[in-house]
């Protein structure tokens, strides 16, 4: 079974409301990645530092 | 709604798309006749296909399994009202002049799993991909947008409030106020970074929120513009609005205009270096010599060096040759920019 396979077969309705519903899925997962994930993780990327520091962050 | 596979959810999924209970249909269609062989399954698909001149090979993961068994075999009955079974039958055969593909029975264990695993490759690849358009395309988008409200509202402050007092000496600058943390205080203006170029200056180099979505940064502690010392700031080279991403095309002699509540202060660009990120002492009062008190007005912008690298920091030295206050208007070098003129159309300092 696959995941993406899963997903498709949970979903309810005919094929147009399921693709209806994975893409307001996928915009949603977007959504909260640009929104709250890629912030936390953006410090950790080497290409963001512009300060001097003595050893802090 | 109900699941799919139960009650009347089975009965609307059997019209959209055929169920297939394939251990149930083998057991019904042995009582009276032997299955066809998968060959001869094959052979009659191919030979449909062609009267239909649709494409002859089936490829799919599982066997082939023949739907119309009621059509080949009239004996076998299937334990279901006559009227579905019927529905399949047709279904199934519009369905082939669709071209459709036979339709699949469920992975095994291993095949799953791997297939699992394979969307999931997939979907970190692209999540990555998404992450350096954010990274390199939408924090540009967001920092400009944060960029612009923030300096109006800044101007539109300076515009409610007095203005400091003149000092006696018309040649010694107002030295700025010190504000709170993650303040702003500041509009820059770099001519040689575009004639529309400004960006906001804020108290603290935290990454959130002053460097990512307030533009520059004042370290804390250096000089305040107009102040003898060294008004220290840090700003991003690359993402997040880039508000130093030229500094490298800096010239001796280029002007940097400092706006506060007070006037304008500009700084004329001196020289620059190229330095290891612990280097703190490019902050001091006379850059590079920690001891000197100096009697200087200087100002450091910091950013990373080279472009997308944490490895080193370009430092750009400039020192106060000017200073205009409020009340006489902007100086010449800026004051008919297209940076001046949309930062001064709301609020007015």
């Amino acid at each position: 079974m696959s995941m993406y396979g899963f997903i498709w077969r949970s979903l309810p309705g005919n094929w147009f409301v399921r693709l209806l519903i994975s893409l307001i899925l996928i915009a949603a997962a977007v959504f909260l990645l640009m929104q709250y994930v890629f912030p936390v993780v953006a410090p950790y990327m080497p290409f963001n530092n512009a300060t001097v520091t003595d050893g802090g962050p | 709604m109900n699941s799919p596979y139960s009650g009347d959810g089975a009965d609307a999924e059997a019209s959209s798309r055929p169920t297939i209970r394939p251990a149930q249909r083998r057991a019904t269609a042995s009582h009276s006749q032997p299955l066809p062989s998968r060959r001869e399954l094959r052979r009659r698909e191919a030979a449909a296909a062609s009267a239909t001149g649709a494409p002859t090979a089936v490829y799919s993961d599982a066997p082939p399994i023949q739907q119309d068994t009621t059509v080949s075999h009239p004996v076998a009955s299937e334990p279901q009202p006559a009227g579905r079974g019927g529905d399949g039958g047709r279904a199934h055969r519009s369905r082939r002049h669709d071209r459709r593909p036979v339709e699949r029975e469920p992975l095994g264990p291993v095949r799953g799993t791997i297939r699992t695993f394979g969307e999931l490759c997939i979907t970190a690849g692209l999540i990555l991909i998404l992450f350096v358009v954010w990274q390199l395309w939408w924090t540009d988008i967001a920092a400009n947008r944060d960029n612009e409200v923030l300096a109006d509202e800044l101007t539109e402050d300076w515009s409610n409030q007095d203005p400091n007092q003149l000092p006696e000496d018309p040649d010694e600058p107002i030295v700025a106020d010190p504000v709170g943390r993650n303040e702003a205080f500041g509009i820059f203006y770099i001519p040689r970074f575009g004639d529309d170029y400004y960006r906001t200056v804020a108290e603290g180099v935290d990454l959130e929120p002053v460097l990512n979505r307030m533009g520059l940064g004042r370290y804390p502690n250096s000089a305040m513009p107009g102040d003898v010392g060294n008004f220290s700031i840090a700003g991003h080279r690359v993402t997040y609005g880039k508000p130093l991403n030229q500094i490298a095309e800096l010239r001796p002699g280029d002007e940097i205009v400092v706006q506060t509540k007070d006037g304008f202060y500009t700084y004329t660009f001196r020289n620059f270096d190229i330095i290891l990120p612990d280097a703190v002492e490019v902050l001091a009062p006379v850059p590079d010599m920690p001891e000197s008190k100096g009697k200087d007005r200087i100002l450091t912008m910091t950013a990373c060096n080279p472009m997308f690298s944490a490895r080193e920091r370009y430092v750009a030295y400039a020192e106060l040759t000017d200073w205009t206050p409020a009340q006489e208007g902007a100086p010449e070098s800026i004051s008919g920019s297209k940076a001046y003129e949309k930062v001064s159309k709301k609020g007015g300092a």
